[in-house]
């Protein structure tokens, strides 16, 4: 079990390097003169520039200064943001709570939506339930997030008046809520609806299995077969599925946040993209890049616990 | 009074809802199970065998309905229960499930839960059937599982199916059927998924369980040696019918269906003159919806004649020897 | 349990391939929603492309004359801030989205392909390695990859597909070497090399016929997501130039209030017409999945 980790550990470090590579190198290649990347501006306009590149080192070798990059990354130091001239890790540190807050929500609301509603699906397989979930599912993966997203608030927030149209009130629980309501609703529509599929596939899968038969023949109720055996055995691919889906939620929340003012990443990212703040723009992905890393590592020993086949070899 | 059939099956019909097409699968099984001998059904793969069985417990896939015909189960205590006519997955059917009567599957690697320890698969049917404690359950299942061969049976029971072999899993299958002590065993090809020295121990095993406990056996193969091994009688199919029944020695003595002569034929037998070809029956078998009222058979059977256009009677060749041929048992040699 | 599962096995075979492509076409027509998908799909993309000749207007063509108008006889549609038709602007950018959604999954498609073919042909490293690649992609976020390369190489249709093949053809890519993995070890195969067939020739002309048929499935879904993908990205600004009509930049200009309240036919029609076209294309890609692959 710890070995198993230890490797898939392993394996997500050759990754990590590969990407922060990609980030470097995109990163020289990108019009930014490194100097006010990596300097503070309000020294920067103080200095000598050439004196400066030569006390940074930004004279050596390519691979020497990727180390060393490499290595300021490692302890926290990001750099400077082109535009808003505030340190990167400052910046993140501002935005991210808000996109963590939204994505859990999500990501718990849409899980347990789409699991429920998938195994719905599959115990009731060719019936009108199923069939209206999986056209409803069909729907909900084809209208645009954004689009839904307008939708929801020309009705909630402008015709009705219930909720604000956007931003993110910190001050009240309840003023937090009540402004988390739309955009966690338009996120939650979209991935349940492709979440649903995949619960009720990989629960009519493991329905097939010779082993559901077994359990029928010892005479247990049919809600024990379901749960305790179907479920339980569909729940491993349900999780792969899920981290697959991580990064459609990542994404999904760069359309939403900027639709709705949320101030996260997303919206950082979108900030960064249309003023062409390079750095900003690559250190954002290879956080995102490192958190879809670290969840799919999770999702691997979730896995490992669940499954024995994986936990005892 | 104790009925000295302890499952009967009358004209058994099962179909299958493919897309929009419905195809009979089973059309008019007929058999009789007596208590404490061992009944082999055999024939061809996709001529149903499975499915008779699987429609006999309800097990049938959720495309898969009984159409017609009779099951009765008479329990030891003198009851007759029409099976049939149960819920599939009601309280009724579920109390003979497991309870009176266990079945064990072809493929053992894919019929143990691979999340489960064996100890809970077998303590689940304990569990659901009988008033005891888990440790009780518990104890039971470590004897039954000692009972049924299996080394250091105390810690196995602790590890999961993916630490067994395939002979071993299919004895942690044969003690799922069993623990609860049913009157009739359903093997539906057990040994099939098996290496040739597994198959004779697990083999060895289940004639051992019925001549020291008395089980009554339905035995499912198509493994004629098997047949001739392990069973008292047999039972024929072809193409969704039973197309002969009788004792095991009526059967290979005195075959008297055309296709049950002709299955004998192609079977190898120890000692067979050296040089000999093995006869193979000639043309295919046909699909399930293609068939007409008359004998499946006809369109391969050397003896086919006018008559087996029409529908076929059972009759009896001799005593307790059932044959459903116009030609009663009369093939000329 | 094989009984069970195919009650029809031992059937004749060679009625079989003669039925093979009636049951395909029977199949799909028992899916009404596909059939339903397929007509509007059809309906769409003939409309787009007679333009022309369903609208007078031009949809790059200010008319201040007409501003923000709501919908009416002359405007169907309505018009936006600077007097363009919606209707003739949904009409032209339907030929860019769509396009911008068929040609990306083509190429994806058609790189998946090439991979797929070459790692489950040859396997061991080569395979590991295309494998260990599409994990990445896969676990990467799509959306952001595509506006890290946005701001590379700038806004324009050409870049848009050339970003969406660069990080679609992970899909295609995994079907087509399962399905290799399993054909390579076919009778078939094995003769092809005894006759000293070239790699390439049995790869291309004698595995990928009988592999292609998951890659059906999985190139009209990928249509249907780029057109999504494309739409969110504009809607965004970040996409193809806003001089260019596509579904996303009309939209665009639904970023203010007064537009989502007041404005509303700027939004709700290229939208509605959107949301249904990407969802007659799902509808169909499932009937075709009914097809090709009953299982998924």
């Amino acid at each position: 079990m710890l070995k198993y980790f230890v490797k898939k550990l392993l394996m997500t470090i050759p990754m990590l390097l590969l990407l922060s590579f990609l980030v470097f190198g995109a990163l020289e290649f990108s019009p930014t003169d490194p100097v006010s990347y990596m300097v503070s501006p309000d020294m920067a306009s103080n200095v000598d520039m050439d004196a400066m590149r030569e006390t940074l080192g930004l004279n050596r070798p390519f691979l020497v200064r990727y180390f060393d990059w490499l290595g300021n990354l490692l302890r926290g130091e990001f750099g400077y943001s082109l535009v808003q001239g505030v340190s990167i890790s400052k910046l993140i540190g501002r935005y991210l709570p808000a996109t963590f807050q939204l994505a859990i929500v999500v990501l718990a609301l849409s899980t347990i939506l789409a699991i429920g509603l998938g195994f719905l699906a599959a115990v009731k397989q060719n019936t009108k339930i199923d069939y209206i979930c999986s056209v409803l599912g069909v729907v909900g993966i084809s209208i645009p997030q954004f689009f839904l997203g307008l939708f929801l608030i020309l009705v909630f927030a402008l015709k009705l008046g219930w909720l604000p149209i956007g931003g993110r009130s910190a001050s009240t629980f309840w003023g937090m809520v009540r402004n988390m309501v739309l955009p966690v609703m338009t996120m939650t529509i979209s991935m349940t609806a492709a979440l649903m599929r995949y619960t009720r596939n990989s629960m009519l899968d493991v329905l097939n299995k010779d082993y559901i038969k077994t359990a029928r023949s010892k005479g247990i109720p049919e809600w024990k077969v379901y749960i305790k055996h179907a479920f339980r055995n569909s729940l491993t691919p349900i999780l792969t599925l899920l981290c697959f889906r991580l990064p459609m939620l990542i994404g999904g929340s760069v359309v939403i946040e900027s639709l709705f003012g949320w101030p996260g990443i997303g919206n950082l990212i979108v900030t960064a993209v249309s003023s062409s703040d390079y750095p900003l723009i690559l250190i954002t992905t290879l956080m995102t890049a490192a958190v879809t890393m670290f969840a799919s590592l999770l999702v691997d020993l979730l896995t490992a616990i669940l499954d024995p086949r994986v936990r005892l070899s | 009074m104790q009925n000295d059939n302890i499952l009967q099956v009358k004209g058994l019909r099962t179909g299958f809802q493919m897309g929009k097409r419905h195809v009979e699968v089973l059309r008019g099984v007929d058999f009789c199970a007596r208590r404490q001998r061992t009944l082999a059904i055999v024939g061809e793969s996709g001529c149903g065998k499975s499915v008779t069985v699987h429609s006999v417990l309800q097990l049938l896939p959720l495309h898969g309905h009984i159409l017609g015909g009779e099951v009765y189960y008479n329990t030891p205590d003198g009851n007759s229960v029409r099976l049939d006519q149960l819920e599939r997955y009601g309280k009724e059917m579920r109390a003979i499930r497991g309870k009176e009567i266990g079945i064990i599957f072809q493929d053992p690697m894919a019929s143990l839960n691979p999340v489960y320890t064996i100890g809970a698969q077998i303590m689940e049917n304990l569990l659901q059937h009988e008033q005891i404690t888990k440790k009780e359950a518990r104890e039971r299942a470590i004897e039954m599982l000692a009972h049924l061969g299996i080394p250091d049976a105390a810690a196995r029971v602790n590890d999961y199916p993916h630490q067994f072999s395939g002979g071993m899993k299919q004895r942690v299958m044969i003690a799922i059927a069993m623990v609860c002590n049913p009157a009739l065993l359903i093997a539906d090809e057990p040994t099939t998924a098996l290496d040739v020295t597994i198959q004779a121990q697990i083999m060895d095993l289940m004639k051992r369980l019925q001549d020291e406990e008395g089980k009554s056996i339905v035995l499912i193969t198509h493994n004629m040696g098997l047949v001739a091994e392990m069973a008292n009688d047999v039972a024929v199919m072809y193409m969704g019918q039973v197309i002969e029944s009788g004792t095991v020695e009526q059967i290979f003595e005195n075959p008297c269906h055309p296709y049950t002569r002709a299955l004998m034929q192609s079977v190898p037998v120890l000692g067979m003159e050296p040089g000999k070809r093995l006869a193979s029956i000639s043309g295919q078998t046909p699909a399930p919806d293609e068939l007409d009222e008359g004998c499946a058979f006809a369109p391969r059977c050397p003896y086919v004649s006018e008559q087996c256009r029409k529908p076929v009677e059972d009759c009896e060749a001799e005593a307790g020897h059932t044959v459903k041929c116009v030609l009663k048992g009369r093939l000329a040699e | 349990m094989s009984d069970m599962a195919n009650p029809a096995a031992g059937t004749v075979k060679e009625k079989k391939r003669v039925s093979q492509a009636r049951r395909n076409l029977e199949t799909f027509l028992a899916n009404k929603l596909a059939v339903a998908g397929g007509l509007v799909v059809i309906l769409f993309v003939a409309m787009v492309i007679m333009a022309p000749l369903l609208t007078p207007y031009d949809p790059a063509l200010p008319d201040l004359k007409s501003i923000s108008q709501p919908p009416s006889p002359e405007h169907i549609f309505g018009t936006d801030k600077i007097g363009r038709d919606v209707f003739a602007r949904v009409l032209y950018g339907g030929r860019t989205s769509i396009m911008i959604g068929v040609v990306s999954s083509f190429m994806g498609s058609l790189i998946g392909i090439v991979l797929g073919c070459i790692g489950g042909y040859f396997g061991g490293k080569i395979d590991a390695f295309i494998v260990r690649m599409s994990e990445i992609f896969m676990t990467f976020p799509q959306m952001i990859l595509i506006l890290i390369l946005t701001t590379f190489v700038g806004k324009s249709v050409f870049n848009i597909i050339f970003i969406f093949s660069f990080t679609g053809w992970m899909t295609p890519s995994r079907l087509i070497r399962g399905k290799f993995l399993t054909l390579r070890e076919e009778t078939y195969v094995s003769v092809c090399r005894a006759f000293g067939i070239s790699k390439f020739s049995i790869m291309f002309k004698h595995i990928l016929p009988n592999a292609i048929s998951p890659i059906i499935v999985a190139f009209s879904i990928n249509v249907a997501g780029y057109i999504l993908s494309e739409a969110g990205l504009s809607y965004l600004g970040l996409g193809v130039a806003a001089s260019v009509p596509t579904w996303g930049n009309i939209l665009n200009a639904a970023k203010s209030v007064d537009v989502i309240l007041n404005e509303w036919w700027l939004w709700v029609f290229p939208g509605v017409v959107l949301s249904l076209f990407v969802l007659s294309v799902n509808f169909l890609g499932d009937g075709l999945r009914d097809v090709y692959d009953p299982k998924g």
